[in-house]
C-alpha cells in the first residue's frame, strides 16, 4: 500500500528529476525515489524559454513513517537554476521551498569583497569598547568525537 | 554585573546579568532556573545522550513526540525553507540532527527564564552564540578564524548573534546540495537566535546564495570570510567602529 503525495509548483516547470531521500537510521522505511513525468523531457528541450505552467510531481510513499529531506537536482532555467527540496517528518510534508538562485550572479558581481580585519585583542582593551561577550565556532572534544563517530558511520565502519 | 559559566551542552555556556537594583538572590536563583532549563532540554535533545527524546526517536522508538520536539521540528523545517535548504538538520550523516538549532534555541529559552523572574538586562553566551534581552545594547566580538587569539570584528547587538564555521572543529560542515562549503567562518546578527544559529551554518555553508537570501530577511544581517580571508557582508551590517 503505497500513499501519493503530489507536490505542485506554479514557477516550477518541468525539471523536477530523480530524487533520493535519505532517512535517519532506524527508520528504515527510506523512501527512495521521486519522479516528475515530464522532467526528463521539458527540461532539456526548452532551456531558453520562460518558465510556465504547472508541474505535478508524484511522489510515492510507503505507508509506514517516514522522515527524510531531499534535494531535486539543479536545473536551468532562462534566468538561472533552481531546485526543489522536499521535507517529511513522520510521514507529514513540512518543508517544500524552492533553492531559487536567478538574481545570484548580479548580486554577486555587485558585492564587495573586503580584506578581513585583524582586531588584536590587547589593543581593543586599551580602547574604550568593551566587548561583552566574543562569538566563533566552538570547539568542544564531545563534539568532536561525535564528528568522527559520523564519519566513521559514514563508512559502515562498526 | 554578575557572570557564571555553565557547563552544559558539550559546550560552555556564560551568563551576563546587569544585576543593578536587583537583590543578590534573586539574581542567583534566576541564574539556577535558567541552567536547570538548559540541563533539561540537553537530556532532551542530546544526540550523544542515548536517553534523550532525540536519541530515542531516531532509533524508532518514539511514536507520539512531545510539545517541545514537535516545536524543534518546526523551527527546524522552517530553518530550512527561510535558507533555501542550505541548513538542513535531515541531510546529516548520522541522521536528524537539530543540534545546530537546538543550542540557540535552548539560549533563548533559558534567556527567557531570567526574564520571567525579573530580570531586565541580561546576555547569555552559548558556546559563542549569544543572545541578549531587548533593551541593552551589547558589544559582541567575532573570533578571528585564523588568528584564534584576535578578533575580526565586534558587532553591536540587541537581540542576538551566531558565528559558524569549520576552522575549529574541522570539517564539521555538510553542504546539502552536495559540493564545498563556502566560508571558514560566518556570522549572522539579529532576530531570534534559534533562527540565527541555523542561518549562521547556512551562509557557512551557502556564501554568496545565503548572503543574498538574508538581504532579503527583516532584521538579519550578515558576512562570511572565505578561506583566502576574503570577507563578504550584507548591505546592512554593522559593526562597531573600533580602529584595528
Amino acid at each position: 500500500m503505497k500513499r501519493i503525495f503530489s507536490l505542485m509548483g506554479a514557477t516550477v516547470a518541468g525539471f523536477v528529476g530523480v530524487v533520493t531521500l535519505h532517512s535517519p537510521p532506524g527508520q528504515s522505511a527510506a523512501v527512495s525515489k521521486v519522479t516528475s513525468p515530464t522532467s526528463n523531457t521539458t527540461t532539456s528541450s526548452s532551456p531558453s524559454q520562460p518558465p510556465s505552467g504547472t508541474t505535478t510531481t508524484t511522489v510515492a510513499v510507503p505507508a509506514q513513517n517516514v522522515n527524510g529531506s531531499a534535494v531535486g537536482q539543479l536545473e536551468n532555467y532562462s534566468y538561472g537554476q533552481m531546485s526543489v527540496k522536499v521535507t517529511i517528518t513522520n510521514n507529514h510534508i513540512v518543508g517544500l521551498s524552492i533553492a531559487s538562485l536567478q538574481t545570484l550572479e548580479s548580486y554577486s558581481k555587485q558585492l564587495e569583497q573586503y580584506a578581513v580585519p585583524i582586531l588584536k585583542s590587547e589593543i581593543l582593551a586599551a580602547q574604550s569598547i568593551k566587548v561583552n561577550a566574543v562569538s566563533g565556532a566552538t570547539y568542544t572534544s564531545e563534539a568532536y568525537a561525535y564528528s568522527i563517530q559520523n564519519a566513521l558511520d559514514a563508512l559502515h565502519f562498526k | 554585573m554578575i557572570t557564571r559559566a555553565e557547563t552544559v551542552m558539550g559546550t560552555v555556556v556564560s551568563f551576563l546579568v546587569d544585576d543593578e537594583n536587583l537583590p543578590d538572590n534573586l539574581v542567583s536563583t534566576a541564574l539556577d532556573e535558567a541552567c536547570a532549563e538548559l540541563h533539561r532540554l540537553d537530556d532532551r535533545f542530546s544526540p550523544w545522550k542515548s536517553n534523550s527524546e532525540l536519541s530515542r526517536w531516531r532509533r524508532g522508538e518514539v511514536t507520539e513526540l512531545s510539545s517541545l520536539m514537535d516545536e524543534v521540528f518546526e523551527l527546524c523545517s522552517h530553518a530550512l525553507t527561510v535558507s533555501r535548504g542550505f541548513f538542513d538538520p535531515w541531510a546529516l550523516p548520522g541522521g536528524f540532527d537539530p543540534t545546530g538549532l537546538v543550542k540557540g534555541w535552548a539560549a533563548e529559552r533559558a534567556l527567557s527564564v531570567l526574564a520571567q523572574l525579573g530580570i531586565g538586562a541580561a546576555l547569555i553566551n552559548a558556546g559563542g552564540d549569544v543572545c541578549v534581552l531587548p533593551g541593552t545594547t551589547y558589544q559582541v566580538g567575532i573570533r578571528h578564524p585564523q588568528k584564534p587569539r584576535d578578533l575580526c570584528a565586534v558587532v553591536p547587538t540587541t537581540s542576538a548573534v551566531a558565528t559558524s564555521g569549520i576552522y575549529e572543529r574541522g570539517d564539521h560542515l555538510i553542504n546539502p546540495f552536495g559540493g564545498d562549503v563556502a566560508a571558514i567562518s560566518a556570522t549572522v546578527v539579529g532576530g531570534r537566535l534559534a533562527l540565527t544559529d541555523a542561518l549562521a551554518t547556512a551562509l557557512a555553508v551557502g556564501g554568496k546564495s545565503v548572503l543574498y537570501l538574508l538581504e532579503g530577511l527583516d532584521g538579519l544581517e550578515g558576512f562570511f570570510i572565505d578561506e583566502k580571508g576574503g570577507m563578504f557582508k550584507t548591505s546592512g551590517m554593522i559593526f562597531a567602529d573600533v580602529a584595528s
